[in-house]
């Protein structure tokens, strides 16, 4: 027990340290005396941690919903012909640098919070959409027939059996997904949707290290708990019980 | 009421199920066997539209099943296959409710149900209702899975190798567990084994199937004793004379034993008697303790003088060893028989008392029918 308690310990401490403007500068005084301006003093970074995490959960939310849901259809009887090609396109989706769908976006939808949005679910929404599948598709044959034999309707299959039976792997998927946003937000500076690449990105135009250190370490902080969160709800949800059988 | 009309089941150009008319009556247990790839599972998943037929019509109790809603007539009919097909997220008691659970039912009747139906397989409510399907051996999860296909009390169970992933020990047991089942709910029940046994045992009729036709459709006893052709001889084996005893009941051929209690064996010795057939002994209160044996010429010749008339003497038995019960089979009366060297066996009650006797001649009669 004792060891749970530990992460998140860490994490709440490191996350005190860097949201809070007078402890965070007294630190970065410490860590880089020779620069002169340690804190960028336009927006809060617990203003821009806000919006990160606002960036990160609403992109995963909507990969989520894009992935189970295609990953769903795709392994129906009507939809597997497309199976192939929505794995693919959804894997030349990941090839794509974040910056570039960016740069499509802005066009279409303007700039700030929207096209980060778009490009931050065409890049996550692979590990979704692959897992729902392999999920689904690693479901044994005699279960879906027994669900079939004793009198389930195809939707009553889904939600009572091959989606419950699945939900460990789709989660899992989630989890990288939403991992892989948090770093990848960090380009929603670029188009002023504001998050932690704010920070970043004025460091690395005025080659200010503190800058880039305080926006980085933020999102590797949020990041790291994230995942541990991820681990911890995996842990309650789907053991030691819902062990498939065999 | 089950009935089959020329139905065929083609995939492209193999045939599997070619032209089957059958009937399976309410309340019989009607068992499919044959060789693997005959077309037992085709045949039985018809039934239920697991499989749509290619023609032919199947009805049940004169409705055409193409005719029904098809959730509806697969919730109407229980359906147990060998792999179980539990979900692994459901504990045992919401496996079990499920169908109720499609049906709309509510928790608290569901999960009454459930109970009732852990009672009726013969396993503890309060200590499996919370189990999950990992945490159950093979033979519990194959009569959870009958507790499931009977949670809705449907009149028809259709069975697919129900057993034949349970050790031979195991098998034994769940099919003594299913006749007693069958008595107390009389479903009219499709069964499919690959063993002949298993039919012998648990079948009011079996149908004998071979490339997707029906060889002979007759009771076990029948299908034994009269094999319709080569094909049928062949599969149900040479030792069906034997096999087929396993169709009669030894409380049908019990006849009267005769029985004296250990302390009056001096006296009959002594007395005088006729060729006896087989007289055993009683013990204190009545449990059997041996048997006697008349001393032949040769062995007794060197006591025997002209006043000693002592013919007989006690041989010990342990009843567990000699005797069977009334619910056992000829063929294990035989077994006994063959086993002890005696021409007849003794048939006990529960305090190893003596009911009756089963004699050799009786079983020799029995085998006169066998063509
Ligand atoms: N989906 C299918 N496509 C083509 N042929 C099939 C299909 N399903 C079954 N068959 C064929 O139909 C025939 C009957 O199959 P079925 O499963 O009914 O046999 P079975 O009697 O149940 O055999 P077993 O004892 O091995 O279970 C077999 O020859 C099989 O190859
Ligand atoms: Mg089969």
């Amino acid at each position: 027990m004792k060891r749970h308690i530990v992460p998140p310990l860490l994490f709440g401490l490191a996350l005190v340290v860097l949201l809070n403007a007078d402890l965070l500068e007294v630190v970065l005084r410490q860590l880089f005396p020779a620069v002169r301006e340690v804190m960028y003093t336009r927006i809060p970074l617990i203003d821009l941690f806000r919006e990160h995490v606002v960036m990160v959960l609403v992109s995963s939310a909507i990969a989520t919903a894009l992935g189970v849901s295609l990953g769903v259809c795709v392994t129906r009887p009507p939809g597997r012909d497309f199976l192939t090609v929505v794995q693919g396109l959804s894997s030349l989706a990941q090839t794509f640098p974040p910056v570039a769908v960016l740069a499509l976006a802005v066009p279409a939808v303007g700039f700030g919070f929207r096209p980060t949005i778009i490009a931050l679910v065409v890049y996550s929404v692979l590990p979704i959409l692959n897992n729902t599948i392999a999920g689904m598709e690693a479901i044994p044959r005699e279960l879906t027939d027994a669900s079939r034999g004793i009198g389930m309707t195809p939707l009553q299959i889904l939600f009572f059996s091959e989606l419950p039976l699945s939900a460990r792997v789709i989660a899992a998927g989630v989890r990288t997904s939403v991992i892989i946003n948090v770093g990848t937000a960090t380009i929603g500076a670029v188009v002023g949707a504001g998050g932690l690449g704010v920070v970043i990105v004025a460091g690395l135009v005025r080659d200010n290290i503190a800058f880039v250190v305080s926006g980085a370490a933020a999102a590797a902080v949020l990041a790291l708990s994230l995942d541990w969160l991820f681990g911890r709800l995996e842990t309650l949800f789907f053991s030691p019980r819902a062990r498939v059988a065999r | 009421m089950i009935e089959f009309t020329g139905v065929s089941k083609r995939y492209g150009d193999t045939v599997a199920v070619d032209s089957i008319s059958l009937r399976v009556e309410a309340g019989e247990v009607c068992v499919l066997i044959g060789p693997s790839g005959c077309g037992k599972t085709t045949t039985l998943k018809m039934v239920n539209r697991m499989l749509n037929a290619s023609s032919g019509v199947i009805t049940i109790d004169g409705r055409d099943v193409a005719s029904l809603p098809v959730e509806q007539l697969r919730r109407s009919i229980g359906y147990v296959i060998q792999s179980v097909g539990l979900l692994p997220h459901l504990s045992v008691r919401d496996n079990i409710a499920i169908v109720p659970r499609l049906n709309g039912v509510d928790r608290r009747t569901r999960y009454k149900r459930a109970d009732e139906l852990l009672d009726l397989i013969g396993l503890d409510p309060a200590q499996y209702r919370l189990k999950y399907p990992h945490e159950l051996s093979g033979g519990e999860a194959q009569r959870i899975g009958v507790a499931r296909a009977l949670a809705a009390d449907p009149p028809i169970l259709l069975m697919d190798e129900p057993f034949g992933a349970v050790d031979p020990l195991n098998r034994e047991v769940l099919q003594t567990e299913f006749l007693r089942l069958q008595r107390a709910l009389k479903k009219t029940v499709m069964f499919v084994t690959h063993d002949l046994d298993e039919a012998i045992r648990i079948a009011d009729t079996v149908i004998l199937i071979k490339d997707g036709r029906i060889v002979q459709h007759a009771t076990p006893e029948q299908i034994l004793a009269r094999p319709r052709d080569q094909f049928v001889r062949d599969f149900v084996g040479k030792d069906r004379a034997l096999k087929r005893l396993s169709c009669f009941a030894v409380r049908d051929y019990i006849r009267q034993a005769r029985q004296i209690s250990q302390q009056d064996v001096a006296a009959y010795s002594n007395g005088e008697h006729d060729e006896e057939p087989v007289v055993w002994v009683n013990g204190p209160a009545g449990v059997l303790v041996g048997v006697l044996q008349r001393i032949t010429a040769q062995s007794g010749a060197a006591a025997l003088s002209a006043g000693a008339r002592a013919s007989f003497r006690m041989i010990s038995l342990k009843p567990e060893d000699v005797g069977v019960a009334p619910m056992s089979s000829m063929k294990e009366a035989l077994s006994r028989l063959l086993g002890q060297g005696m021409r007849a066996v003794p048939v006990l009650d529960e305090r190893n008392c003596i009911i009756g006797e089963v004699r050799l001649p009786d079983i020799e009669e029995l085998n006169q029918a066998v063509l």
